[in-house]
């Protein structure tokens, strides 16, 4: 277990970024899982 | 992945919960509101035991107060913390009032957490693509490593608003 570290500022941008998306990735799982067990879409 | 226990979590939570992944879950309220509540492996910052944290309201309504969906997610969280070594991330996005809004009932949470006296609450402010974002982690006093997972936090973050 260690920190992670970024030789540079655009990498260090890049992993923010995908830090701060990772909600939008979940959610799609979730709403996926979802559909497949009930067979109904959520909204939105 | 962490591995959660939903038998430990359905012994306490006041709704049903189903495990829908290693450390993801769902429940439906007694209005019909299914929620999806989980962690999300994050290596942002450190290599191991990070996990961002989400709860979503996969339906389109919505409720009033109802205290059993936060002590279903604070059985959640505290079966999470049932690890020693985790480290709980949380990412608001303001550009979103609703997030806003579920950022201050977060932060009252997690500051409930806190005062227990058993965890440690560190936040953060950042700006990525002109967008503000609160980061905020949680994690137990106890943990092995906690200097170095505080300092490795601060510094991802804190490197980037210095650039």
């Amino acid at each position: 277990m260690k920190e992670v570290v970024y030789k540079t500022e655009e990498e260090r941008l890049e992993a923010l970024r995908k830090m701060v998306g990772m909600r939008k990735i979940f959610e799609a799982r979730a709403r996926e899982i979802y559909e497949n067990k009930y067979g109904i879409s959520v909204a939105q | 992945m962490i591995n959660l226990s939903v038998n430990a979590i359905n012994l306490r939570a006041p709704y049903k919960v189903e495990q829908t992944g290693d450390a993801s879950f769902m429940f439906e309220t007694k209005q019909g509101v299914v929620y999806s509540v989980g962690f999300m492996k994050d290596v942002s910052f450190f290599s191991e035991g990070v996990y961002q944290f989400y709860l979503i309201n996969l339906s389109s309504k919505t409720i009033g107060t109802d205290k059993n969906i936060s002590e279903t997610v604070r059985v959640v969280i505290e079966e999470f913390f049932a690890h020693k070594e985790v480290v709980m991330l949380y990412i608001c996005d303001t550009s979103d009032m609703r997030q806003e809004s579920r950022d201050r009932l977060f932060r009252i949470w997690f500051h409930t957490y806190e005062k227990n006296g058993l965890y440690s609450l560190h936040n953060e402010g950042m700006v990525i693509d002109n967008v503000h974002y609160f980061s905020s982690v949680l994690l137990r006093r106890d943990h092995p490593m906690f200097i170095k997972v505080l300092s490795a936090f601060h510094n991802f973050i804190d490197e980037h608003n210095q650039g």
